[in-house]
């Protein structure tokens, strides 16, 4: 049955049928032999017995009639049964009487014995009493040969050769059988490999078994679905976090590239506030030592104020980024010309195109354009842009202001020769603390704040801008659409005859820094204003009741009183309604202004004032009383 | 392997005839010359061997011999035994013959005179050698099986005939004669017989 063990489930249960069915079959055969060769014996000897009698009854008559011839005779027939080796008649007084033998040299016992059997060495030998009517009349013996071995050998060869048969026919039932164990087993251990080599979760076990390889199968298909399930679990994690992680470098990325254009931005910042010092200090020194030569004085007068004027609306934009990143950046709400705002833009800008000697040229609707929103704002958004064109346009070129309507929509778009934009930086050139090439050492260089406001208030009155070049060296576009409003102008309300017919105007100063209220009181005499100068707040009540003015600039900071309390009690005045309140401040945060407008006031300027400003506000009285009813 | 001795109903019978057997067995053998003294002594020491031998053989005859039902009177009635001219074989006979039994029936032997020769016997001892009067004897008879020792007397109408073969006593054997009076002797017996002479069928 060649039966190797190589560990396998179906060998081992092949093993164990051939090894169950050879052990049953030992049993069986060891006690089939036994029983057998006890039966052999006993057939053995009781064939020869039988022998035995048979020849004692045959030569009882010759015992009787002492014919031994007749005896010899008789025994003789024994030659038909070879086995039976030799034989003998005794009488009963113990003498041989005849005898019989295969070979002469039998050995034959000279006297009788006991009637039996003997078994010795492959023989077996019998004595029979001859009983003759009754009478014991001799003995007769026999001796054959005992086929036990003969026996035991053919007897075992047969057992062998069908217990090989068996086992043959158990191996392969048990090759068969087995395969209901084995099959999924195998089933199994197929995708229990699988699972390992390749990863894959998602395989099942096809199998439909009963009893307990059946709870194996659906306990393996439910294991693989949950380590299948963790797995994929673990995996999603992963990715989350992969995600995560990736969101939060681009974060640090942004946050890092932030960092240095903030770093950028302060350099630039000293640089910027610092330029405008050195003119000024200059201009100081020109002042102190040549006062007495008009023109000297001046030019370095004009020098002194337009650094000055540049500082100031340099500051005025970190203000105003600072109120748009802390979102407190808000505009008012109004009815605007279009050739004010201009005006007012072209007012600023103008001494720098001037002073890089541009060619300016305007194009303007002949018919009024109205635009709803800040005019400040709006002028400042066309200042940026004028001042922008004007700054990186090499000296002695082109900038040009050009509006048109388009179905309701307002084009300005300011263009210019100068050293262009670009194609990538198109978009970006409106970011925070961009600018263009940080390489430029112009005194005009800028914080990179001012493309980014413009953007911001344009979006705020409802617009948009984009700006458009044809590459570096060929001049660039900036152009703004706003929206119009298309309704007429409401009639303007009567103002009276009183302010509008003369151009003077009452104005009280109050201020407790002496220079500057001195400074700015002889300018306004000057320009033919009645003007009365205090530097407490009591004073400046008084005087307010006393003087009715048209126009009170009024410092927060004053001595004995605040600048709020006396605002209020102005406005408590019989004529207070009528003044104009400005407020003059260091501080211009919103809230500032917030609690300015609180306490009375019309108007809110931060220190230090041009005088363009107070200029303009006397200017606009009629729109400021306007928005106040 | 070691022999057993099998038991037998009759075994303590058997031993109680020994001594006869062996008497017997000496008899047989009168040139043997090893008869036992004391076997000897219990013979009658005046009969011849050849007699006692004869004797003998008439009592085995009727172990070989089976006689009609209608022979016996009833189921307790001996088998009888007649002696003509033999005085000294009937003394011996009648010894022999004495508690003994064969089929379950005693053993009678009478000794018969010739004027007593029709007497109705189971079998009938004609002693003596003269042709002629055993012949005339045999006529007369009215035994069912008559043993001689005559020459020739076969034809006369015996049934067993004693003769001395090579010094030994043997016998032929007529079944005609026997089987005519209903008596049927065992094939057994007629293989030990000298001569047998076959019915007439």
């Amino acid at each position: 049955m060649g039966m190797r063990d190589s560990g396998t489930v179906r060998d081992k249960l092949i093993l164990m049928a051939v090894s169950t069915t050879l052990a049953a079959l030992l049993a069986a055969a060891l006690t089939m032999l036994l029983v057998d060769l006890r039966a052999f014996q006993r057939y053995w000897t009781d064939d020869l017995m039988t022998q035995a009698d048979i020849m004692a009854r045959v030569t009882a008559p010759a015992l009787a009639f002492n014919d031994n011839e007749t005896a010899r005779q008789n025994l003789a027939v024994l030659r038909v049964r070879p086995q039976i080796l030799a034989a003998a008649i005794y009488t009963s007084n113990g003498t041989r009487f005849a005898q019989y033998a295969t070979r002469p040299d039998a050995r034959i016992p000279a006297h009788p014995e006991a009637s039996g059997y003997r078994i010795e060495g492959g023989e077996v030998a019998v004595f029979r009493n001859i009983v003759d009517n009754g009478e014991l009349v001799g003995t007769v013996y026999l001796r054959s040969r005992y086929g036990l071995v003969e026996r035991l050998l053919s007897y075992g060869a047969i057992l062998l050769a069908v217990m090989l048969g068996a086992l043959a026919v158990a191996y392969f039932v048990a090759a068969r059988l087995q395969a209901g164990i084995t099959r999924p087993l195998e089933a199994v251990t197929q995708v229990a490999r699988d699972v390992m080599q390749r990863r894959d979760f998602t395989v099942r076990v096809p199998a439909k078994e009963s009893g307990e390889i059946g709870v194996l199968i659906d306990a393996f298909n439910d294991m693989l679905a949950e380590i299948g399930r963790r797995s994929h679990a673990l995996q999603e994690a992963n990715a989350t976090l992969e995600h995560e992680m990736g969101v939060r470098q681009h974060a640090e990325e942004l946050l890092r590239t932030a960092d240095r254009r903030k770093d950028e931005f302060l350099a630039t910042l000293a640089h910027e506030l610092r330029n405008p010092l050195a003119p000024i200090r200059t201009g100081l020194d020109i002042l102190r030592l040549r006062s007495g030569d008009a023109a000297a004085t001046q030019r370095a007068t004009d020098i002194m104020e337009r650094q000055l004027r540049q500082m100031v609306r340099l500051v005025d934009d970190l203000l105003d980024v600072s109120r748009i990143n802390t979102g407190k950046f808000t505009i008012k709400q109004g009815r605007v010309e279009l050739k004010a705002v201009v005006n007012d833009a072209l007012e600023v800008v103008r001494p720098t195109i001037e002073l890089h000697g541009h060619d300016l040229a305007i194009d303007l609707p002949d018919r009024p354009v109205f635009l709803n929103g800040d005019a400040t704002r709006l002028a400042q958004v066309l200042s940026n842009l004028l001042n922008n064109a004007a700054k990186y346009t090499n000296r002695g070129g082109r900038v040009s202001l050009k509006a048109t309507v388009e179905d309701h929509t307002l084009v300005l778009v300011v263009s210019d020769t100068g050293i262009g934009i670009a194609p990538e930086m198109l978009e970006t050139v409106f970011g925070m603390f961009v600018q263009v090439d940080s390489r430029l050492e112009r005194t005009t260089a800028g914080l990179g704040v001012g493309l980014s406001l413009a953007r911001k208030l344009v979006e705020l009155h409802g617009g948009s801008i984009e700006a458009h070049s044809a590459g570096l060296g060929h001049g660039s576009q900036f152009m703004v659409r706003l929206p119009i409003v298309v309704e007429p102008e409401l009639p303007a309300k009567p103002t009276p005859a009183a302010f509008i017919s003369s151009e003077s105007y009452r104005i009280l100063l109050a201020d407790d820094n002496v220079d500057f209220v001195n400074s700015i009181g002889a300018l306004l005499t000057a320009m033919g204003h009645s003007v009365v100068i205090t530097h407490n707040g009591r004073d400046a009540l008084a005087a307010a009741k006393r003087f009715c003015p048209d126009y009170a600039f009024l410092d927060i900071g004053l001595p004995l009183m605040s600048g709020y309390d006396l605002a209020r009690g102005i406005r408590e005045l019989p004529s207070g309604s009528m003044s104009i309140l400005i407020a003059v401040t260091g501080w211009g945060q919103e809230k500032d202004r917030q609690l300015a407008f609180e306490a009375g006031f019309d108007h809110h300027m931060v220190k230090p004032v041009r005088f363009e400003q107070i200029e303009e506000i006397l200017g606009n009285r009629s729109l400021i009383k306007k928005l106040r009813t | 392997m070691q022999a057993r001795v099998t038991p037998y109903p009759q075994r303590r019978l058997r031993y109680r005839m020994a001594g006869w057997a062996l008497a017997c067995a000496t008899a047989l053998w009168p040139h043997a010359g090893m008869a036992a003294p004391a076997a000897g002594q219990s013979q009658a020491p005046g009969t011849p061997l050849e007699r006692r031998v004869k004797a003998a053989f008439l009592y085995k005859f009727l172990g070989y011999a089976e006689f009609p039902a209608s022979s016996f009177a009833d189921a307790g009635a001996p088998l009888t035994i007649g002696v003509v001219d033999a005085d000294d074989l009937a003394g011996e006979l009648a010894r022999i013959v004495a508690g003994r039994t064969v089929s379950n029936r005693g053993i009678a032997v009478r000794i018969l005179h010739e004027s007593e020769i029709g007497a109705p016997v189971h079998m009938l001892f004609v002693g003596g050698m003269d042709a002629g009067r055993v012949g005339r004897l045999l006529r007369q008879s009215g035994a069912l099986l008559v043993v001689t020792e005559s020459e020739n007397a076969l034809p006369q109408g015996s049934a067993i005939n004693f003769h001395i073969v090579d010094e030994r006593v043997r016998f032929d054997v007529a079944l005609d004669a026997a089987e005519k009076n209903g008596v049927k002797l065992s094939s057994r017996l007629l293989t030990v017989a000298n001569h047998v002479q076959k019915g007439a069928q």
